[in-house]
């Protein structure tokens, strides 16, 4: 059967990153730009959506973002799935995408619901797990938050 | 030691008001039959008119045989027939009574099998009125403690 | 941005494309399309469910390992224990490892390694089945009573089966009974297979090994076939079939064998005893039929006398076959029925014995009262043949009046009434036996008219912290002198003055003999209730103006002016004691005449019962019937623990020459003994009885049989 299309899975993140938000405050002295009212950002077909953002970055000649902090109904889309929370933060160095707080993923027909959800953009592995918000560093179980969903069963020419 | 006549009053005593026209379910079988007219005869005279209360009966007919003698012979049957009663009332469907009643009969097991037969025919219809007998006396006694006395 | 609407927790409704995931975390790795759950994982699918601790995912293969403490779950409710376990992501077939298979009615199945198939059946590997519990109550692990071991088992949820290879059943551990191709069903619904083999040795037969099996036919209909194989005789092959339905019940039931009969006088087999077809026959059921009709009947049939004792089917010594037409509501009854004996007594010629059809009994109450009294019409028919003996017709037509009134002061009197007109043919009396039965041949009739009043008068009051009732009973009954003698004596022959026929009408049974002239019978019931005792007392008496010893035989109670006393007294407290007394005493010196008593003390699993009979009537030798005896029943059990009890009985014949001049007894010789041990811990019962008879008639001779008993619960029990 056909492989499953590449999901989140071989995103160029060091593609660039185009922003629009109905208010941009800079904050040069922080070297951030905190963006609100309906922010959109996009990075080679990956959009990230929110109600704030914070954008870290580091002025070598050009702008280079180092990470973008986004709160407030968090959507990620990228052909065809997405994933959603109550916050989100995009490690553009690590190419990791950390979204914390009643976490929806749906892929193609699997939905997933959760905690916490990582995806890291090299391995195209993602995670789903009970963690409640903020990153529980030492991966200590807390109140056992579940995550739950449905997987498609593929269809498989009969063996 | 403070004897009194269980109907005193007659028709219109305690044990007949109280009881009332008790109305009997019809009960299975030959023996229900019998059962059932003989409580019929004996709670019909007390001439109550209102139907207050149901009764409903279970019989449990037994002939055992015993007096085996030396060639194995069976030479004595008994007969039992147990009654599981219960009084319904029929203003709120309580069984007031819930009890059971029973006598036996000696029977001698001759050498016409048809006899022997004849006989446990006999000893049944005698049991059905005794059980009955029992039943009323119970149902009368119910009487008299519904009415304090 | 709307968020796309997702069930916000738990898992939604099964499609059944999807499976449901929930666990601690989940992993998706995208490019290889594996999801890996970890804790307290669950899935579903189409109503099964697996839980694991951990659970990988090959979505590309289908391949679905799980790993610690998994249980799957069918949607029959069987439920998988194992460590490890592959399926595929139906969820339904695939590998297990170290698995415990429990089902849904409680049986369990053990093994090492099973296959499980889509259809929900398993193949296992070494495994071991039992239905019985594993644990004790506080939970701590028991070894089963019973266990199956086998090389392989096959369990099929649809047909609810298990079939083994190579199986042995295990009882407290230690292997008993090889089963080869051992095959049973394990749902409490009965389902066709083998029932468990019994064993029992005894001298006659020897070693004997039945092995039933049950077929289901259908939902309202089974059949056992049981083969019996013994050592010294040939096997002995027996069938029941069963039918019920929602007009009625039968069975029919069969015994079939080849051996050789031993005449029931002689001692031990004759030399030229030769061996012949030998057999039992028996059906019974019951159907109604419209509105207030039913039918029933019972047909009882051995191809000689001793074969039933033989094999040890029944102690009968006389088979009755009846079939009987009966239509009864509330005021009237009908019966028309048929009888039909075989003796079994080493005495009884059979053509003595009497063919009685058709009996016709018909009465009616009339509803509306006749002269403030309760009338009841009575017609009876009946036809007695007799192969080589006398033949009787009757047929008599009755009516009876009473009128019951309450007086003010509590008195209960009744006014009976009472007209019948009997009409009689016989032919062939002489080949009666007894003279005082034949009657005179050809035809003659009869009228009776009786007359009775009968006063009770119950008295009531408190006594012994309880209530106690008295009440004294007259009676007289006045009967124009009439023909007894005269006519055939069918069904008054087993006369006996008890206290329940002392204030009957007619104390003979049945009709052909009534009694006539002027009687007075009293007595008094005292009852007394009492919060966990009850006793009850009754004596009675009669008085006739003249003697009845012209058709009433001496020693019977009622052929002298006075009667015997008659009397019956039963104490019961709680349900710990019931003792019954019932009891005839000579008017003249109060020698016991009837003597019975039965006692019962102890609980339902503890008890003792008692029974003694002595007979001591002294009635004429002409009348072979009524012979005096003495006997005493024992009976006991004993509940050791929660699963071991012992029981035992006996039973003695204590008849001498005092009660039978014509009997050689010494006045001690034991009938037969019986005792017990027996298991039960709701999942197996195991029993051994010893039983031992001192009699022995024809081919079923004295001696022990031992019967062993094994049953496995829902293991085709």
């Amino acid at each position: 059967g056909a492989a499953p299309a590449q999901v989140f899975g071989g995103h160029n993140a060091n593609a660039p990153v185009n922003f629009d938000a109905g208010r941009i405050e800079v904050q040069d002295r922080a070297d951030r730009v905190v963006l609100s009212g309906a922010v959109r950002v996009e990075q080679a077909g990956l959009v990230l959506n929110s109600a704030r953002m914070t954008v870290a970055y580091r002025n070598t000649g050009g702008i280079e973002v180092d990470r973008i902090d986004a709160s407030g109904g968090v959507r990620i889309v990228k052909n065809g799935d997405t994933a959603s929370g109550n916050a989100a933060i995009y490690d553009l160095n690590r190419r990791l995408i950390t979204v914390v707080g009643n976490v929806q993923l749906t892929q193609g027909t699997n939905r997933l619901s959760g905690g916490r959800l990582i995806i890291d953009l090299a391995s195209g592995q993602s995670t789903i797990d009970g963690q409640a918000a903020g990153r529980g560093a030492s991966g200590v179980r807390n109140s056992g938050g579940r995550v739950s969903g449905t997987f498609t069963v593929p269809q498989r020419d009969p063996q | 030691c403070g004897l009194q006549p269980l109907y005193s009053g007659g028709t219109n005593g305690v044990v007949a008001s109280q009881l009332g026209n008790v109305q009997v379910e019809p009960i299975a079988g030959k023996a229900g039959w019998l059962m059932r007219n003989a409580l019929n005869d004996q709670l019909g005279t007390f001439q109550g008119s209102e139907t207050k209360y149901r009764l409903v009966i279970e019989l449990d007919d037994k002939i055992a045989g015993f007096g085996v003698r030396s060639n194995d012979r069976i030479t004595r049957e008994r007969r039992t027939l147990r009654a599981r009663y219960q009084l319904v009332r029929l203003s709120d469907s309580a069984v007031v009574i819930d009890a059971t009643a029973g006598s036996d009969a000696g029977i001698d097991v001759v050498s016409s099998e048809f006899a022997t037969v004849a006989a446990e025919d006999t000893a049944l219809e005698n049991l059905t009125t005794r059980v009955a007998d029992q039943i009323v006396k119970r149902l009368s006694l119910f009487a008299l403690e519904q009415d304090g006395s | 941005q709307g968020q796309p609407d997702i069930p916000d927790s738990g898992i939604t409704a099964s499609d059944p494309e999807e499976i449901e995931f929930s666990a601690d975390t989940i992993n998706y790795d995208f490019e290889n399309d594996v999801v890996v759950a970890r804790g307290n994982v669950e899935l579903a699918r189409e109503g099964y469910r697996l839980r694991a601790d951990n659970v990988t995912w090959n979505r590309k293969t289908g391949r679905v390992t799980a790993e610690g403490d998994v249980r799957t779950t069918g949607p029959d409710g069987d439920i998988v224990y194992s460590n490890t376990i592959t399926l595929t992501d139906s969820l339904r077939d695939g590998m297990v490892e170290n698995l415990l298979l429990v089902l849904e009615d409680g049986g369990r199945l053990a093994a090492l390694k099973g296959e499980r198939f889509d259809d929900g059946s398993m193949a296992l590997d070494i495994a071991a089945y039992t239905a019985c519990a594993v644990t004790t109550e506080e939970g701590c692990p028991k070894e089963p009573s019973w266990q199956i071991k086998a090389v392989k088992v096959r369990y099929d949820p649809i047909k609810k089966r298990v079939s083994y290879d190579g199986a042995r059943i295990e009882i407290f551990g230690l292997p008993v009974i090889p089963l080869p191709g051992l095959s049973h069903p394990i749902s409490n619904e009965n389902r066709s297979g083998i029932l468990v083999p019994n064993l029992r040795i005894d001298s006659t037969n020897g070693v004997a090994v039945s092995l039933p099996y049950y077929f289901n036919i259908a939902p309202n209909q089974d059949a056992t076939v049981t083969a019996q194989v013994f050592t010294e005789v040939a096997p002995l092959v027996s069938g029941t079939f069963r039918h019920l339905d929602d007009k009625g019940a039968f069975q029919i039931t069969g015994y079939a064998t080849y051996s050789s009969r031993i005449p029931t006088g002689a001692t031990g087999p004759l030399p030229n005893a030769e061996k012949d077809f030998r057999g039992y026959f028996e059906t019974s059921g019951r159907f109604k039929l419209g509105n207030n009709w039913t039918v029933s009947q019972s047909a009882r049939l051995v191809s000689d006398r001793t074969f039933l004792r033989r094999y040890d089917i029944s102690d009968d010594d006389s088979l009755r076959s009846t079939i009987n037409l009966e239509r009864i509501d509330n005021s009237s009854y009908f019966s028309l029925a048929g009888w039909a004996f075989q003796t079994l007594r080493t005495s009884d010629p059979q053509n003595q014995v009497p063919i009685v059809l058709p009996m016709v009994d018909y009465r009616k109450r009339l509803s509306d009262p006749v002269l403030g009294g309760q009338a009841m019409l009575q017609f009876n028919s009946l036809a007695i043949e007799r192969t080589g003996g006398q033949d009787t017709q009757r047929a008599f037509a009755s009516a009876r009046w009473d009128l019951r009134r309450l007086t003010k002061t509590g008195q209960e009197i009744t006014f009976t009434a009472y007209a019948r007109g009997d009409v009689y043919h016989s032919d062939d009396n002489v080949q009666n036996p007894v003279t005082v039965y034949q009657g005179n041949s050809g035809w003659e009739a009869r009228g009776i008219v009786s007359a009775a009043v009968d006063i009770k008068w119950p008295f009531i009051g408190k006594a012994f912290g309880g209530t106690q009732t008295i009440t004294p009973r007259f009676q007289i009954v006045a009967t124009p002198n009439l023909a007894n003698l005269s006519l055939p004596n069918e069904d008054s022959r087993a006369v006996d003055l008890e206290d329940t026929n002392l204030f009957s009408l007619n104390r003979f049974p049945g009709y052909d003999r009534y009694e006539d002239n002027v009687r007075a019978s009293y007595g008094v019931e005292w009852n007394l209730v009492r919060p966990n005792l009850s006793i009850n007392t009754i004596v009675g008496q009669s008085y006739r103006l003249e003697n009845n010893n012209n058709i009433v035989p001496e020693g019977t109670g009622l052929s002298d002016r006075f009667s015997d006393i008659v009397g019956r007294s039963n104490v019961r407290f709680k349900d710990i004691v019931k003792f019954t007394h019932r009891f005839r005493l000579d008017k003249d010196n109060l020698a016991v005449r009837r003597n019975e008593i039965d006692l019962t003390v102890g609980s339902k699993s503890t008890y003792v019962q008692a029974g003694y009979l002595r007979l001591n009537r002294d009635i004429g030798a002409e009348l072979e019937d009524l012979r005096d005896r003495e006997e005493i029943r024992i009976g006991g059990r004993y509940q050791i623990d929660k699963y071991w009890s012992v029981f035992g009985s006996a039973i003695v014949d204590l008849t001498d020459e005092r009660e039978d001049p014509t009997s050689s007894a010494d006045g001690f010789e034991p009938v037969r003994h019986r005792l017990g041990v027996a298991y039960d811990d709701g999942c197996l019962s195991l029993g051994v009885t010893w039983r031992y008879d001192y009699e022995d008639t024809g081919d079923a001779e004295r001696g022990s049989t031992f019967l062993f008993r094994l049953a496995l619960r829902n293991l085709g029990v």
